[in-house]
């Protein structure tokens, strides 16, 4: 996505942070309210696209596979998407408690 | 000779492009800080927000990306035809999170306009909505275009 010289397309520009439980986008698309964001999922590409008069942003991300893609979540303020993708179960980190003797 | 084009082109090609491009908007950035007749677009680089503006027939509108701001964060201010837009948007990292990628940034900006005409500074209304300031300046009564009657005798 990012270096395609069309010019209605935008690649918005993402934060990615990270903790035990999920990976968070946040994404900046003033002008976009949140009937008009499609988020799709397909195999591990989540795939974002939204239109605002005149142009669209789009943007593509590969996801690694310690998410859950049925866990996904988004909401829409003030112009910022953020979408939650939380991590498998399995794949989250644990803690192991040394039993003693 | 020709090796060394081969070697460094592909490697160098999507940065060279990108270049190019954030230059391109800066050209579109500098030429709107003093008013543009028509429509003027122009994308966020630097640090900037992309602002389009319109000069209507009674009015002047204008439009800024302001994702993440609150009108707290935003202030206008307008002498005589100088329209100063001043915002600042801070950003935190939200807590328990690590940062994998960073691209948003914290925004503090300060534009300048000069105005085309003078405005009807009462009439002015600012509203925010999706992330989006807009502007709609309505032109003092003696800019407005006025339709002169022709009277045959």
């Amino acid at each position: 996505m990012d270096g395609t010289p069309a010019t209605t397309r935008v690649a918005p520009p993402v934060d990615v942070f990270e903790n035990d439980e999920e990976l968070l986008l946040i994404v900046d698309m003033p002008g976009v309210g949140r009937e008009s964001v499609s988020l799709r999922m397909e195999r591990r590409v989540l795939t974002l696209s939204a239109d605002r008069d005149g142009r669209s942003y789009a943007r593509t991300f590969s996801l690694p596979d310690t998410v859950d893609s049925e866990g996904v979540s988004a909401e829409m303020n003030a112009g910022v998407l953020e979408v939650h993708l939380r991590k498998r179960e399995d794949m989250k980190p644990r803690t192991i408690t040394i039993q003693a003797r | 000779m020709l090796t060394r084009w081969y070697s460094s082109a592909p490697r160098n090609g999507s940065t060279d492009l990108a270049h190019l491009r954030r230059k391109m908007e800066r050209v579109f950035q500098d030429f709107d800080t003093d008013w543009m007749p028509a429509v003027v677009t122009d994308h966020a680089s630097d640090g900037l927000p992309a602002m389009r503006v319109r000069d209507g027939q009674d009015a002047l509108s204008l439009l800024l990306d302001v994702p993440g701001f609150t009108a707290d964060d935003l202030s206008i201010s307008l002498e005589n035809d100088t329209l100063t837009l001043r915002g600042e948007r801070t950003m935190e990292t939200p807590e328990g999170y690590e940062v994998r990628r960073r691209e948003r940034g914290a925004v503090s900006f300060a534009r300048t306009l000069s105005l085309p005409c003078r405005v009807d500074a009462e009439g002015v209304e600012a509203t925010l909505e999706a992330g989006v300031l807009s502007l709609h300046l309505p032109k003092a009564a003696d800019e407005q275009p006025r339709n002169i009657s022709v009277t045959t005798r």
